[in-house]
């Protein structure tokens, strides 16, 4: 294995693109030594339900959507070093096949390789930020932000169960909510439920995932729900690739719009300023997301990033990179959703939804072992 | 050719002389870009902020950035997602003035797929003060595999030119 020395640090995190902002080497106590050598790896698979409150209505929606989604199933990597540092990763997808040839090597050599996956390039920044002494944030700005603004989520709830949604992200703080908005729910009667709880400058995007089908619907729908306030915008109204569809959206809806980065023809969306922002679920950490966001930069548009979804893990890390990131208007994420979080620090937000990042090196957060027991399915 | 000043039209004859393919520089406005669109069979180059570069890209007014002044980490990271959405490719001279300076723009391009050029202003200076010499092959430089930027700086030369 090659010593990891501060020249090391300081080129390969230059390698990764990252923008390294570290000006202080001394902060190096694991690599000076030359241990962030992989001793372990480990991947445990995960069956988390939904959370009591939404589980039949979820389940149902699903049911109706033909979607097979009983649970949420993610993956939770630790990646153990000589030092006695353990990274943590989040996957949406088995990543054991990665997970092979890992241990005996340094953590150095992964830094800039994303072909091991996003999983377990969290683990790799977590370490990476733990042997620096700084928090994960720090590896992509030399000065982020100090909160983020996460915003509340609901499925298509009914509409007193989405009351009772809503009431309770206020109370924890929430003012931004986005709602799946489906055929079979009444968006007028979904939103009049939350009005009648929600202050005056509560901010509801309706996600329609293509659900109202065609731009006189999505218009329509915009019209019914003109007397709410609290509407904002829509997102992905109707199917992605119908771009003339956008076009006359564009024209005539007077709220905000958002389109799945992703899925979209992103270079039209830019030079016709087709949307106001795009939401980035591409589970693409570091440079694909910096690339998007210094995109954004050049035309106004912001991101909505909900790359980091299942657990407390990747909502972390997920608000650590885009406290680095001043396009990143919203971060978005399930784990209200679950019935928990597996990660021992309660994800408190200040009013309005802001999530103060961790200032501990690394991502700042412990695992909960017991609950990672009681979820574990592999 | 760059002339960093306006010239005029009449003089774009260059197009018909074997060699040139482009112009840097040319003009000093959007306005005057978008002018000359679609007239000059040259690629059209401008430095990086000079014309909007949205609408650089929505119009087709230029066929490449000129990124210059040190560029280096998150701006030049930005600047390669634009040129390579855009397909707008990024001419380097951001670091020209110095042997060390090829060698990072020589890394840096080798990076970045948006940038398809790197300009060496060096070649115009009497020393380079750096000991490797820059070695083109047929209008191509390898990439120093050594770790770091793989060039040392020749101490003498240094002394030579420092002005105290």
């Amino acid at each position: 294995m090659k010593k990891a020395t501060r020249r090391r640090w300081m080129k390969q995190s230059a390698a990764a693109g990252l923008g390294f902002s570290l000006s202080r080497p001394s902060a190096l106590p694991g690599a000076a030594e030359g241990e962030l050598k992989i001793t372990r790896v480990e991947a445990f698979g995960l069956r988390v339900p939904f959370d009591q409150r939404v589980r039949e209505n979820m389940l149902d929606n699903y049911r109706r959507e033909n979607t097979d989604r009983p649970a949420y199933v993610p993956w939770i990597v630790k990646i153990h070093t000589a030092a006695g540092l353990i990274g943590l990763g989040e996957s949406k997808e088995d990543p054991r096949a990665h997970l092979a040839g890992m241990t005996g090597r340094s953590v150095w050599e992964f830094l800039p390789d994303g072909r091991i996956g996003p999983g377990l390039m969290i683990a790799i920044y977590d370490l990476v930020a733990q042997a620096g002494g700084v928090p994960v944030s720090r590896l992509f700005s030399p000065k982020p932000r100090p909160t983020v603004q996460q915003i509340w989520w609901s499925h298509c709830l009914r509409p007193d169960l989405l009351q009772a949604e809503a009431k309770r992200g206020l109370d924890l703080g929430y003012m931004v909510h986005k709602v799946k908005s489906r055929t079979y729910e009444d968006p007028v009667e979904q939103v009049a439920a939350i009005a009648e709880v929600a202050p005056h400058d509560y901010q509801i995007y309706m996600d329609a995932n293509g659900s109202f089908g065609t731009p006189v619907k999505a218009l329509a729908v915009a019209e019914a729900l003109q007397r709410f306030n609290q509407v904002k915008g829509f997102e992905q109204p109707i199917a992605h690739e119908n771009i003339l569809g956008y076009r006359r959206i564009r024209q005539d809806l007077a709220l905000r719009l958002a389109v799945h980065y992703e899925a979209v023809d992103v270079r039209s969306f830019m030079l016709e300023s087709l949307c106001d922002a795009f939401v980035v679920e591409d589970w693409q950490w570091g440079p694909a997301l910096i690339a998007k966001s210094e995109l954004c930069k050049l035309t106004g548009q912001k991101l909505w990033v909900e790359n980091g979804l299942f657990t407390g893990i990747s909502h972390v890390f997920q608000a650590h990179q885009c406290a680095a990131l001043p396009e990143a208007e919203f971060t978005i994420s399930l784990t209200h959703i679950a019935e928990d979080d597996i990660v021992v620090e309660p994800f408190a937000v200040e009013k309005g939804g802001f999530y103060k990042i961790p200032q501990k090196p690394g991502l700042g957060i412990t695992l909960d072992e017991a609950a990672l027991d009681k979820y574990r399915v592999v | 050719m760059s002339k960093n000043s306006t010239i005029p039209l009449n003089r774009v004859i260059l197009a018909e002389i074997p060699g040139y393919f482009g112009l840097e520089s040319p003009l000093g406005s959007t306005e005057d870009y978008r002018e000359l669109r679609g007239k000059v069979p040259l690629r059209m180059s401008e430095h990086w902020g000079v014309v909007d570069p949205m609408l650089a890209a929505r119009e087709g007014l230029l066929d490449a950035c000129i990124t210059a002044s040190p560029t280096l980490g998150r701006t030049i990271f930005g600047q390669n997602a634009y040129a390579q959405l855009y397909k707008i490719p990024l001419w380097d001279e951001s670091s020209c003035w110095s042997g060390i300076g090829l060698a990072v723009q020589a890394h840096q391009a080798a990076a970045y797929r948006g940038i398809e050029f790197t300009v060496d202003a060096a070649v115009t200076a009497e020393d380079d003060l750096v000991k490797e010499p820059f070695t083109m092959k047929d209008g191509f430089y390898d990439i120093p595999q050594q770790p770091g930027l793989g060039v040392t700086v020749d101490d003498d030369a240094v002394e030579k030119y420092r002005v105290r």
